[in-house]
């Protein structure tokens, strides 16, 4: 029971945090959406270093 | 304050020698009876002016920017003539530089384009070539300023000093006409007779005016017929041809001109993959092979294998593990049914989505894709946009959110605008997914090119959306789009890892992440309904929310209450589309999923499908940045609006056409 309730509340619990994540995430759009803005040279770049720093 | 005269053919660097004397134009005006400006400049930290003249090939005047010139020398006073000669176009730019060197004043010659004569094998030697004219010749590079310095020393040393008499034979019957013509100008005339008499002989019309307004003609006209009746041809030929003469001797003992080099191998790539009628084939064939090394010969093995891993070992132990923990039947439902299903649906896609990554990486490193852009932009002129438009559309293929980031790079408005429009008809890897699940199902013999003609499906439609739009709601000025073309090169392997890795690791966390959740939810849709818990899944939230579309969709082909689930969850992330039908049709592999899917889709209604998914509407991430990029809801409204009417149109197309044609 126990091994029910801490397995179905850890995936219920991350799927939920995710999906509200990406929804918030999506709807910002531009860099906060991209899936290459790590990588990016271009003004995503300038994105996540103010974003870091 | 003395003045120099910058005289030169037109695009030898004229323009760039000017602003580097000078640093910016002094004043802009106009020649009295002429509207051409002339632009005069002080020469750097020195009190002389510096007047540029319009570029021109010789001192006859056919147009009234010649003229000028020519007008300029007859009426304006100067101390020196500063001659910008072309280093790669010797031959033709010598013709002025004779006809300056004879109107006898201080003349200083800059040799530009040194670095380009010497890319072409033609090596000037400068010394000899100045012994040989009798004048300063200073090597320069006007463009980034090499030479300056030593070109403004020539200038003000020669400026002070006395001008070297230039001499070229004419010939026995053209000088004696010259000195007939030289004795009958009047002495206060302040210019080279020499000069002028050749200018008449030439038929110069601005001279033969200036000469007229001071001297009886007529005599003058005498000895022109005269000479011309002596040589048996045209004056202004002859002179050309002595001129000529000396040009190509001067050349041939200052020159040193290299053995032709062969075409580099950049060169001859170009001739081929950037040609007028090649360029676009040559395009869609690397884009062919590109598919079919994606699907038929090393994506397809490769996801099978990952599939088999995922349905065999990896389900048996998490089966295995949830057992012995003692999980209940719901939690093991869950697991295996909802989020092993759904992400490793996604998951075995992971192969074909990183080899097509690597091969676009690769013609980007290599440096094709410049050229295509190239090459589409003669094409995407003809439709309102310009080849600047298409390098947003390439990224687009990768994820279409940093594609409508990249139309930034557009600095006309309105195509900018149209770019973003139509970059969610381009197919991103998250569709790629749902294309391997379908061809793997129904075009086993022919994956690779269902997949092309889909990909080229979505330029196709975009192109003419773009011509509609240009032509319609969104008409605009032609911009001029340059490219810099790099030279071709291997790419290396550690660079392309990194840019393939850097394009695909967000498709593999997102399988961990959103794909992750929305296989939860969507399993959870799956297993409640209005009934309860655990229904059966016709009886499930999931088949009422999709049944709504269902109707809408039967003309499609698939209007099933499955395949309307698989499209609303597909707005959130595209790759979700494949893990609702992993839930729904309750396939425990890849195998199994596709032999359900018989019984639901027939070839034509499974084209119909992914036709769908390509153009039906752009994604959630997509059309946050559309709003964002665009800043207009009104746009945003339209993009989403436009895509699912040609989405729904064109399936329908497919669907009916195909039908009426004995499809099924």
């Amino acid at each position: 029971m126990i091994a029910n309730v801490v397995i179905g509340g850890a995936i219920f619990a991350y799927a939920g945090w995710m999906f509200v994540r990406h929804v918030k995430k999506s709807s910002q759009g531009t860099c906060a959406s991209c899936s290459m803005a790590d990588g990016c040279h271009g003004s995503c770049g300038t994105y996540e270093h103010r974003h870091k720093g | 304050m003395s003045q120099i005269a910058l005289f030169g053919n037109p695009n030898t660097g004229k323009t760039s020698l000017f602003n580097n004397l000078t640093g910016s134009y002094e004043y802009v005006g106009n020649w009295s009876g002429v509207t051409v400006e002339k632009k005069v400049g002080i020469l750097r930290h020195q009190h002389i002016h510096i007047v540029d003249l319009p570029g021109v090939y010789s001192l006859h005047p056919l147009s009234r920017d010649e003229g000028v010139a020519t007008e300029f020398l007859l009426t304006e006073s100067f101390s020196a003539i500063l001659n910008i000669v072309d280093a790669s176009q010797l031959k033709r730019n010598l013709h002025l530089t004779v006809q300056l060197l004879e109107f006898g004043k201080p003349l200083i010659i800059a040799l530009n384009m040194i670095d380009v004569a010497e890319r072409r094998g033609v090596k000037v030697d400068v010394e000899k070539i100045s012994q040989y004219v009798g004048v300063p010749v200073v090597p320069i590079i006007a463009r980034t300023g090499k030479g300056i310095d030593g070109l403004v020393h020539a200038v003000l040393s020669t400026s002070k000093q006395e001008a070297q008499r230039f001499f070229l034979n004419y010939g026995i019957e053209v000088e004696t006409a010259i000195h007939r013509i030289s004795e009958q100008l009047p002495t206060e005339l302040n210019l080279s007779k020499r000069w002028l008499a050749l200018q008449f002989l030439e038929e110069n019309q601005r001279v033969h005016e200036y000469l007229q307004a001071s001297v009886d003609i007529g005599p003058l006209l005498e000895v022109r017929n005269r000479v011309q009746e002596l040589i048996g041809r045209p004056l202004p030929q002859y002179i050309h041809d002595v001129r000529e003469k000396w040009i190509v001797d001067v050349i041939e003992k200052t020159t040193i001109i290299a053995p032709k080099q062969p075409l580099t191998i950049t060169e001859r790539i170009d001739a081929i993959v950037t040609n007028k009628y090649l360029g676009i084939p040559i395009f869609l064939l690397f884009m062919y092979i590109m598919f079919m090394l994606t699907f038929d010969w090393l994506g397809s093995p490769l996801a099978d294998l990952l599939d088999q891993f995922f349905s065999g070992p990896l389900t048996d132990g998490l089966s295995k593990l949830l057992s012995i923990v003692g999980a209940s039947p719901f939690i093991k439902e869950l697991v295996l049914n909802g989020i092993v299903s759904g992400v490793g649906g996604v998951l075995v896609f992971v192969p074909q989505i990183f080899i097509l990554f690597f091969f676009i990486s690769f013609l980007e490193d290599s440096g094709y894709m410049a050229r295509v852009a190239m090459v589409m932009d003669r094409f995407m002129e003809a439709i309102g946009l310009n080849g600047k438009a298409f390098i947003p559309m390439i990224i687009g293929f990768g994820c279409n959110v940093p594609g409508v980031m990249a139309a930034r790079t557009i600095e006309q408005p309105k195509e900018r605008l149209l770019t973003i429009l139509l970059l969610p008809f381009m197919s991103c890897s998250a569709r790629l997914p749902v294309y391997a699940l379908f061809v793997g199902t129904f075009f086993t013999k022919h994956e690779a090119l269902v997949v092309f003609l889909l990909y080229v499906l979505g330029i196709v439609v975009a192109l003419l959306l773009a011509k509609l739009f240009s032509s319609t709601l969104l008409k605009n000025e032609s911009s001029i789009f340059v490219v810099e073309l790099p030279p071709y090169r291997m790419p290396q392997a550690l660079t392309l890892w990194r840019s393939t890795w850097d394009k695909g690791k967000g498709f593999v966390r997102k399988a961990g992440t959103f794909i992750f959740a929305g296989s939860v939810a969507i399993w959870l849709l799956t297993y409640i309904g209005p009934k309860g818990i655990g229904v059966g899944m016709d009886d499930s939230f999931l088949a009422a929310i999709g049944g709504v579309l269902a109707p809408i969709l039967a003309p499609l082909g698939f209007g099933t209450w499955q395949a309307g689930a698989s499209l609303i969850t597909g707005f959130l992330a595209k790759e979700v589309v494949v893990s609702t039908m992993n839930i729904i049709y309750h396939a425990k592999n890849m195998d199994a999923l596709q032999g359900l899917m018989v019984h639901y889709f027939t070839p034509l209604s499974a084209i119909s499908f992914m036709t769908f998914v390509l153009l039906y509407i752009p994604c959630l991430a997509t059309v946050a940045t559309i709003h964002k990029e665009t800043n207009s809801r009104k746009w945003t409204f339209i993009s989403i609006s436009c895509a699912l009417c040609i989405a729904y149109l064109v399936s329908f197309s497919i669907y009916e056409g195909g039908k009426l044609l004995g499809f099924s």
